[in-house]
């Protein structure tokens, strides 16, 4: 069984997790266009290498990020996603 | 506690697992309009089991959580204790127990010998407290209807544990007040180490819509070390 540490619960079976896809800049919510957000949402760009990605701890529902090396399969470290994430986002309808 | 009875369909609210229990020996009685299983058997044999291999249905154990922004704060101004380290426990002043899951994820249960109704007392405390204005309070998240509530005891816990679940639960390596939010038998599941007096214990909690599926593996798993089934006074008679 693979291994990966929860940034909260420590070593864990792979079991546990699920993988939320990867980390990727959200399009400006005022400003975004629908090839933008359809790319954001839909696309994932497969990279074979180091791979920064969401991952779910599921019987604690956290949220985390993981990078890992799609490659040869080695988690390289894990931490919360409050490390990347610092500021909340504002999604106040621009009405211009 | 009032009515006593041998069929549990004669209280209004009872265990999401009160149909596992088939012995016509089996007690009984009402609490808060809950029926519980009180006793399964003499109580000088239970006593036994408990420090051996024994399981316990503790559904009925009043509990709640407040989870989310300025959730800790406020219980700290409703006079709980909050264990400083997530996925630990203390018990409050009154017995209860104080579970802190995550940095602002707090699980609180009544105490197990004499009934103190705080969860409900909070809950109603909390209602009136979020409001616009007020200084943030997280929010509630239900526990009782959500999570079946178990209580695994005795000697061979850990060992029947190992079974089920990829955790390291031993005594040695897995303290008293520990938490461990994991997997068992493929559930997701919180554990508890709560030990009383000098023999392990464990609760158990798992979403109640798989409470009968959970109680089966874990009976399976206990019949290796000879586990039995005990009821509640037993454990409130051990519990400090």
């Amino acid at each position: 069984m693979k291994l990966m540490p929860c940034p909260i619960n420590g070593l864990r079976n792979i079991s546990e997790f699920i993988c939320g896809g990867e980390v990727e800049t959200m399009p400006d919510p005022s400003t975004g266009s629908d090839q933008e957000w359809a790319e954001y949402l839909f696309i994932e760009n497969n990279t074979k290498g180091v791979v920064r990605e969401w991952w779910m701890h599921t019987p604690t529902s956290y949220w985390f990020i993981a990078e890992r090396n799609t490659e040869t399969e080695e988690i390289i470290k894990t931490y919360p996603a409050s490390d990347i994430f610092k500021q909340r986002v504002d999604f106040t309808q621009n009405k211009s | 506690m009032s009515n006593t009875s041998t069929n549990p369909e004669n209280f209004n609210c009872r265990s999401f697992i009160y149909r596992k229990f088939k012995s016509s020996q089996v007690i009984w009685t009402e609490t808060n309009n809950y029926g519980i299983a009180s006793s399964i058997t003499d109580p000088t044999i239970e006593s036994d089991y408990v420090q051996q291999l024994a399981i316990c249905d503790l559904s009925y154990l009043q509990r709640t959580g407040f989870k989310g922004a300025g959730a800790c704060e406020w219980l700290k101004n409703q006079n709980i204790n909050i264990p400083t380290s997530i996925n630990h426990t203390l018990s409050n002043d009154d017995g209860c127990l104080i579970a802190r899951l995550g940095i602002n994820d707090i699980l609180i249960f009544d105490s197990l010998k004499n009934q103190t109704n705080l969860p409900i007392k909070l809950e109603q405390q909390w209602q009136y407290d979020y409001a616009p204005g007020n200084k943030p309070c997280g929010f509630i998240v239900p526990r009782q209807d959500s999570h079946a509530c178990f209580s695994v005891t005795g000697e061979y816990a850990p060992e029947m544990f190992a079974k089920l679940c990829a955790i390291d639960l031993r005594v040695k390596k897995f303290a008293n007040n520990m938490i461990a939010q994991t997997s068992l038998a493929r559930l997701s599941a919180i554990i508890i180490r709560r030990d009383l007096n000098a023999f392990s214990n464990y609760l158990v909690l798992v979403e109640s819509a798989s409470a009968e599926y959970c109680w089966d593996c874990l009976l399976d798993a206990m019949q290796e070390f000879n586990g039995q089934i005990v009821g509640t006074s037993i454990l409130a008679t051990f519990s400090k």
